[in-house]
């Protein structure tokens, strides 16, 4: 077990930059999740740590020791990648056998430890099979066991689960984060999906366009995004955007758009005041959205686009203005299409942004 | 044939129940043409067996016997014995056949498998430039090299040698050789060795006992084309080695039928123990050979 510290890291490939000047530590332990869309960096930022990568600049350590250097069979790291990359041509038993031989580690050494990493992963009865015998489930937890029959330094995930269908991946999803707290070695786990990072890192860091755009707890990150590409990219649905310019008459302060005016409460009056220019970015999710009948006395004109039950919840898809944003109801709603509503905003659970920077006010 | 015949009642009984099993008229055509290539493939060795087993009158004999009355091994003896006046340079020929076909089938794979590995695998200045350098070769026809290369031989002394036909056949070979690998390589997934590297094996390592095995269908295929290719070549044999003692097979059986030239069972007997080595190849080797061809590769 170490900790993994990148300082500066850049990575490019001829002119495009896929890896821009990245700070980051993650601790001995620690669940990171690296969280972004295709092509943010993030498996590159993995493959850098790995060794399969070289760095422009920059440096990597792991447990204290740059390894910048060193080819990966020397950075006692593990990995499982999303297509499982499991050896074809070797059954089960071998495959989480091969690196404990590529380490020389005794034969008897080797059957306790494949038989023990086998029993933890309940794959004990497939010790024989060759992996295209195996369903995509049995592959998965094969190629978890191939990391976890040594005992690395840390574990490198790359979306492991993207392959595994809806409910096969909620499930995994649990176990890994067992198997983490049972064993907390240090896991970086990339990933694009938001919900993976939120339900199993201890840390999340947030990359897009090859930098890193936050590193916070989920709850940071949730409750806290820096900017409009981290709040926009944690939630689903996804946050509401709504811009306008803040203007003042008669002593009251709002936000002006196209076709609708939000008044502002004091403690958000004097966080628009941060403002580089008088525009600003509205944000608010679904849940901090209230949909109202349309003779109630609080909140903004609206209309119903479309509503979407879910059982639980229903999503209502309102037109504010000319913007469309989407606020959630409890599944009792009935509404109707075109139906005038009022649609009031959680003042406290306002997410407020500079229009400019993007940045948090 | 069998295999035809025999899937098909099946499948008709599943899809349309148990009715009567239909045959369809493509089917029939289709087994009608194999029929015709069947036999067109294996006459021409049936009647070379055939002939090498007759004495030399009941070989000119009208009209032709199909099956000899009186089968003889006596051409066999006599191009297989050691001693004699035959025997020994069949023999010679053979071994020359042989050593050429081998040491071609052997550096050909040594040099073909990592240069194709190198294509799949790595980024490099001018790769695909190189690529084509080692295709366009493919699109001339053999023998417009033929001065050219023997100018070259001359000039590194290697004329009346093994190496001259070593060499040439390799550059033949190799195009298609590091061509087909490639798209082997190309088709097994990069992250298997970049697993193997992160559970502790080198690259070369990674590529030995993860790789390799995997793209041993390939090898082989490469390997049974390059032997073939080599083992039956006959222009450049002629034209590059003079010494007796030299001679590779088909140019030695040319000059079996220019002095022997009465002798037909005894060309057809030299002829059938020269296509024996490329039968055994194919049989041992047929499995490997026809999964590299209609696989590609690992499935993923």
């Amino acid at each position: 077990m170490a900790n993994v510290v990148l300082d500066d890291v850049v990575k490019s490939f001829g002119d495009v930059v896929a890896v821009d000047h990245v700070n980051l530590e993650i601790e001995d332990g620690e669940f990171m999740a690296l969280v972004g869309p295709s092509g943010c960096g993030k498996t590159t930022t993995l493959n850098m740590v790995a060794g399969l990568i070289e760095l422009t600049s920059g440096t990597i350590a792991i447990g204290g020791k740059v390894v910048n250097d060193l080819d990966p069979k020397d950075r006692d790291i593990a990995m499982v990648f999303q297509n499982y990359a499991l050896y074809p041509n070797k059954s089960v038993a071998e495959n989480l056998a091969f690196p404990l031989q590529m380490r020389k580690v005794s034969k008897s050494d080797i059957e306790v430890r494949v038989k023990r990493a086998a029993e933890i992963l309940s794959i004990s009865h497939l010790l024989n099979r060759k992996p295209r015998q195996l369903s995509g489930g049995q592959q998965q937890r094969v190629a978890l066991g191939r990391a976890l029959v040594r005992d690395p330094k840390a574990f490198l995930m790359d979306e492991p689960l993207s392959n595994l269908d809806a409910m096969l991946r909620v499930q995994m999803r649990s176990e890994l984060k067992r198997l983490h707290q049972q064993f907390s070695t240090t896991v970086i786990y990339v990933t694009h999906d938001q919900m993976e990072a939120m339900t199993m890192a201890d840390r999340i860091a947030v990359m897009s366009g090859g930098v890193l755009q936050q590193v916070g707890t989920p709850d940071d990150i949730y409750n806290r995004p820096a900017n409009t590409f981290v709040a926009g990219f944690v939630g689903s649905p996804a946050m509401n955007f709504l811009s306008g310019n803040v203007t003042t008459s008669n002593d009251e302060t709002a936000i002006q758009g196209s076709g609708w005016t939000l008044p502002l409460s004091q403690r958000n009056i004097s966080r628009v005041g941060g403002s580089t220019t008088s525009e600003v970015i509205v944000g608010a999710r679904h849940t901090n959205l209230t949909v109202l009948p349309e003779d109630a006395t609080s909140g903004l004109p609206a209309r119903v686009y479309t509503i979407e039950p879910t059982g639980d919840l229903t999503f209502v898809h309102v037109w504010l203005g000319e913007q469309l944003v989407v606020a959630s109801t409890p599944g009792t709603y009935h509404g109707v299409a075109d139906q005038p509503i009022r649609l009031e905003f959680d003042q406290d659970r306002l997410y407020l942004f500079d229009a400019e920077t993007k940045r948090a006010l | 044939m069998t295999t035809v015949s025999a899937a098909h009642p099946t499948v008709r009984a599943r899809t349309r129940g148990w009715s009567r099993p239909r045959i369809n008229a493509l089917d029939v055509v289709g087994a009608v043409w194999l029929v015709i290539l069947l036999a067109f493939a294996v006459i021409p060795m049936l009647w070379m067996l055939s002939t090498s087993l007759k004495g030399q009158f009941a070989a000119l004999q009208q009209p032709p016997q199909w099956i000899p009355s009186n089968p003889t091994l006596q051409q066999y003896q006599t191009l297989l014995s050691p001693t004699g006046t035959v025997g020994p340079v069949f023999l010679r020929y053979f071994f020359n056949s042989i050593l050429v076909s081998t040491t071609t089938t052997v550096l050909g794979v040594l040099v073909a498998v990592p240069a194709a590995y190198a294509f799949s695998r790595f980024k490099f200045p001018g790769r695909d430039l190189l690529f084509f350098a080692v295709l366009i070769r493919n699109m001339f026809p053999v023998v417009v090299f033929l001065i050219p290369l023997f100018i070259l031989m001359r000039s590194l002394h290697l004329v009346n040698t093994y190496w001259s036909l070593i060499l040439t056949y390799m550059t033949f070979g190799l195009p298609l050789s590091i061509w087909l690998l490639k798209s082997f390589y190309d088709n097994i997934p990069e992250e298997l060795e970049r697993a193997a590297r992160i559970d502790g094996a080198s690259r070369f390592k990674a590529f030995w006992l993860i790789i390799m095995p995997l793209s041993s269908p390939g090898i082989v295929a490469t390997a049974i084309y390059a032997f073939i290719a080599a083992w039956n070549e006959y222009v450049y044999a002629l034209t590059f080695l003079n010494s007796e003692s030299l001679l590779t097979l088909p140019v030695g059986l040319q000059h079996f039928f220019t002095e022997f030239a009465t002798n037909w069972p005894g060309l057809m007997a030299a002829a059938f123990i020269m296509s024996v080595p490329v039968v055994i190849m194919f049989m041992v080797l047929q499995k490997q050979f026809v999964r590299a061809l209609t696989e590609g590769a690992v499935k993923s």
